[in-house]
């Protein structure tokens, strides 16, 4: 059945619709620091049977019909729109990154997964009319799928959270990326295997079969095209015209990818995003790409996508209180608790692994493809649907603000976090070795430390090369084995010390910085962050008026 | 801190390259005042061992200026097994060839030596040219290895009477453009690049005045990449005299195959002659 022209203009205009109001409700998510996601899919819901199809049923039938060939190929868009987004979204998963973080993140994002399909498994298969089972034969999908659809990050909104509170490229930063990489990786697979056990009826090939043919993409994939990929990528972006040869080379693979596990019986997202882990992986591939992929795929592709959640179902007709309740409270008990026990056992303290958990606990796409499938098949009812949607979007509206209140209890990276009034002292001391003596006593009775023996480290680092910097600032330091986390002690002494700085000021603001010995980078971060206060001579000149160790804490934190 | 190469040697056999190889080696030995072993994988028999006394005769070489090490077996994994039983601080190679995807499966004796040779590893790229290490890269990480790298490269740039030191520093932020798939927002985007630009290179910084190197300038380079791939391009484009890079040996693993290892793509094709730091 082809298009008439009539359908070809309703298609045209409910895109524009749907793009125009994606836009408009996802620019103002992002003004509130929010992520764009919740309002391009709050768009869709308004769009809807929710919204528009209540207040003017005729609008919303005339815009979105509900069967017909403008509605196919609607959906034909979305899906299309659904692999485009799930190709990048494996281009982001780094391999490298889930193995040098491995044994830590893996905990992490293990526990992170099993405790909340545990919740979520067990709940749906002892409460099944509770969740609204549609059928009962298929009890044991059922609970698969719950259990599944509350277990994985998401990881664009994560990095977006990470990236506006400023903790992106710290050590817990870090745990949490790789987590959620790994957390997308076994996500998919489950998810994969799940769908073959559903096993759709138009799949040629029995659940063994599709394992097979699974195992054998992912195997011939990553041992042998993925080293091919990446030299074609090289070839390409070096002698083809840039960047429409590369966009399209990636492209193609991707969507022939795509094509594949469709083909063998599984959704066609797993090839495209198995197929972007492998492009992600090229080292060849610039960065520029990335970006403008990325761009064209999240502002034309995803929006379509997110809308069209909403444009199916009505969300108030079918929100259950209960169910919603149950699904909110197992996703984030679940999910915040296993990454925080995770992170727990990997030694991490109870600080970070409070912030790595509430950092996991965003969930998104993932949950409302497999839900939209599950829907489909007639696994799961509305209610559940809805519930899993607006699952979604509360975790990832409530990450930022719970991961705030635990980050103002600590910012271990950060040096103003270790400047504090307790370890400042206005001296006296007339010569290099009082000073450091003196600084070495606080911080030694501050970390339960041999003074003399830290004294001893500190002056052999000083008598290699000396610490003087410049404008006043004298920075002593050393690496210390003895020592779990960064101390810091600061000395005030107006007369100034000779430190033999590089502008010849005398040292006035002393700074002594002990780092754990394993620790190269952070002690390089924080020596780099003190020696960036000390750049303007007129501000810590000013500083030098305070007698009141509060009001000098105060002043260096602001430098 | 001054860090000597004591013992030094080279892998070689009859090729011109070697002869070629053999001067460098009485190069490097000269600039450190190390000793010099000559290793030589293949079957002994009267008439090799004229034909090689002949060979480094003609290049100059006295029997008492060198230590011979003679072996048979399979070339990489012999000359990686001198090394550690002759305590030799630094093996000199000559570069493997341009690699094929065949090659990169099956392996080649100086791919193999540049992931597993026990010892610090200095390979001259092909052909060699005989002059002295004045334009020097070395490449850092934040780490013992990094440090130990630097210093040596001080040390060579300070013994060949080099003025510019170019310390090179990739780093890269894993799952970065993930954010521009939520809001495409370009500007925060760049923004944060160019801020964690910036924090390297501050790093960057301490990490060379922590190190003490007095009487030379070095020029820093922070670049975003990853797998040294936008590094090696920009050696490349430099063509420096030697690239030092510091690389613990990797043993191999079921993921090596999946995942590259940092330095394989320096590994690939030579950007110059490149001196490897364990």
């Amino acid at each position: 059945m082809g298009l008439t022209s009539h359908d070809i203009v309703i298609l045209l205009l409910s895109i524009a619709v749907m793009l125009f109001a994606a836009k408009i409700f996802g620019e103002i998510f992002t003004k509130f620091k929010q992520p764009a996601v919740i309002g391009e899919i709050l768009a869709g819901i308004i769009l809807g049977p929710t919204v528009l199809g209540t207040i003017s049923p005729d609008i919303f039938n005339f815009l979105f019909p509900q069967t017909g060939p403008t509605n196919s190929a609607l959906t034909g868009l979305t899906n299309i729109s659904v692999v485009l987004l799930l190709l990048i979204s494996g281009m982001e998963v780094d391999l490298n990154v889930v193995l040098k973080n491995s044994s830590k993140a893996l905990a992490i994002s293990s526990f992170g997964i099993i405790i909340p399909f545990a919740f979520g498994f067990l709940t749906a298969w002892f409460f099944p009319f509770t969740l609204g089972i549609g059928d009962i034969n298929l009890k044991l999908v059922f609970a698969l799928f719950i259990g599944t659809a509350l277990s994985i990050s998401a990881l664009p909104v994560i990095a977006k959270t990470l990236m506006d509170l400023n903790i992106y490229k710290t050590d817990v930063g870090m745990m949490i990326i790789a987590s959620a990489m790994i957390n997308d990786l076994i996500g998919w697979l489950v998810f994969s295997i799940i769908l073959g056990m559903m096993g759709t009826s138009e799949s040629h090939f029995n659940f063994i079969q599709i394992l097979l043919f699974i195992i054998a993409f992912f195997v011939i994939l990553f041992v042998f095209l993925r080293r091919i990929i990446d030299q074609a990528i090289n070839y390409i972006q070096e002698r083809w015209s840039f960047p429409g040869s590369i966009l399209n080379f990636i492209l193609v693979l991707g969507i022939a990818g795509a094509a594949y596990t469709q083909y063998i019986g599984i959704h066609a997202v797993l090839g495209a995003f198995l197929v972007g882990i492998a492009i992600g992986e090229s080292a060849s591939l610039s960065e520029r790409v990335r970006e403008i992929l990325n761009q064209f795929v999240s502002n034309i592709f995803a929006p379509l996508f997110f809308v069209s959640i909403g444009l199916g179902v009505n969300f108030i007709a079918n929100f259950d209180i209960l169910i919603v309740v149950i699904i909110l409270i197992i996703s984030i008990l679940g999910k915040v608790l296993g990454s925080y026990f995770g992170a727990r056992i990997s030694r991490v303290d109870s600080t970070d692994s409070a912030i790595i958990g509430f950092g996991l606990n965003s969930r998104g796409t993932m949950e409302i493809i497999l839900g939209l499938l599950a829907l489909q098949v007639g696994i799961i009812t509305n209610q559940v649907f809805v519930a899993l949607v607006l699952m979604a979007l509360i975790t990832s509206l409530v990450s930022a603000p719970l991961m705030n209140i635990m980050l103002s209890r600590r910012r271990l990276s950060d040096i103003n976090s270790l400047i504090n009034k307790k370890y400042i002292k206005i001296t006296d001391a007339a010569t290099k070795e009082e000073v450091i003596d003196e600084l070495c006593e606080i911080v030694a009775k501050a970390q339960k430390l041999d003074k003399n023996e830290l004294k001893q480290l500190v002056l052999e680092r000083e008598n290699k090369l000396n610490t003087g910097i410049a404008n006043y600032l004298a920075l002593p330091h050393c690496r210390y084995n003895k020592l779990q986390k960064p101390a810091l002690a600061i000395a005030v002494n107006k007369n100034g010390i000779d430190f033999n700085t590089a502008d010849n000021t005398p040292a006035k603001f002393i700074f002594l910085l002990i780092t754990p010995e394993n620790k190269n980078e952070l002690q390089l971060q924080l020596l780099a962050n003190i020696v960036r206060k000390f750049q303007n001579r007129d501000a810590i000149e000013s500083i030098l008026q305070y007698e009141d160790v509060s009001k000098i804490e105060a002043e260096l934190i602001k430098l | 801190m001054e860090l000597i190469f004591q013992k030094i040697a080279l892998a070689f056999n009859f090729t011109p390259t070697s002869r070629a190889l053999l001067q460098e080696a009485r190069h490097i030995q000269q600039l450190f005042s190390s000793k010099l072993a000559l290793i030589h994988i293949g079957k002994y028999d009267d008439e090799t061992r004229e034909r090689l006394d002949n060979f480094l005769k003609e290049v100059g070489l006295q029997p008492s200026d060198y230590q011979l090490i003679w072996r048979d077996g399979d070339a990489a994994t012999e000359i990686i097994k001198a090394c550690s039983e002759n305590e030799i601080d630094l093996l000199l190679a000559g570069a493997l060839e341009k690699e094929n995807i065949i090659k990169f499966y099956i392996g080649s004796v100086a791919r193999k030596l540049m992931k597993y040779s026990p010892c610090s590893i200095m390979i001259f790229k092909i052909p060699i040219v005989e002059k002295p290490f004045k334009k020097i890269f070395v490449s850092i990480e934040y780490s013992t290895i990094g440090e130990k790298a630097l210093q040596i490269a001080y040390q060579i740039a300070l013994k060949e009477g080099a003025t510019l030191l170019t310390v090179v520093r990739e780093f890269y932020i894993p799952g970065l453009t993930a954010i521009l798939q939520d809001s495409g927002v370009v500007g925060q985007f760049d923004e944060m690049r160019e801020k964690a630009k910036k924090d390297e290179e501050e790093k960057t910084r301490v990490f060379i005045n922590e190190q003490n190197l007095r009487g030379i300038n070095v020029d820093i380079r922070c670049l975003y990449g990853k797998e040294k791939y936008v590094e090696r391009n920009f050696v490349d484009e430099s063509s420096p005299d030697l690239y030092i890079i510091p690389s613990k040996i990797k043993r191999p693993s079921l993921f090596e195959r999946f995942i590259p290892m940092e330095t394989e793509h320096v590994f690939e094709d030579l950007p110059s002659n490149i001196l490897i730091v364990r």
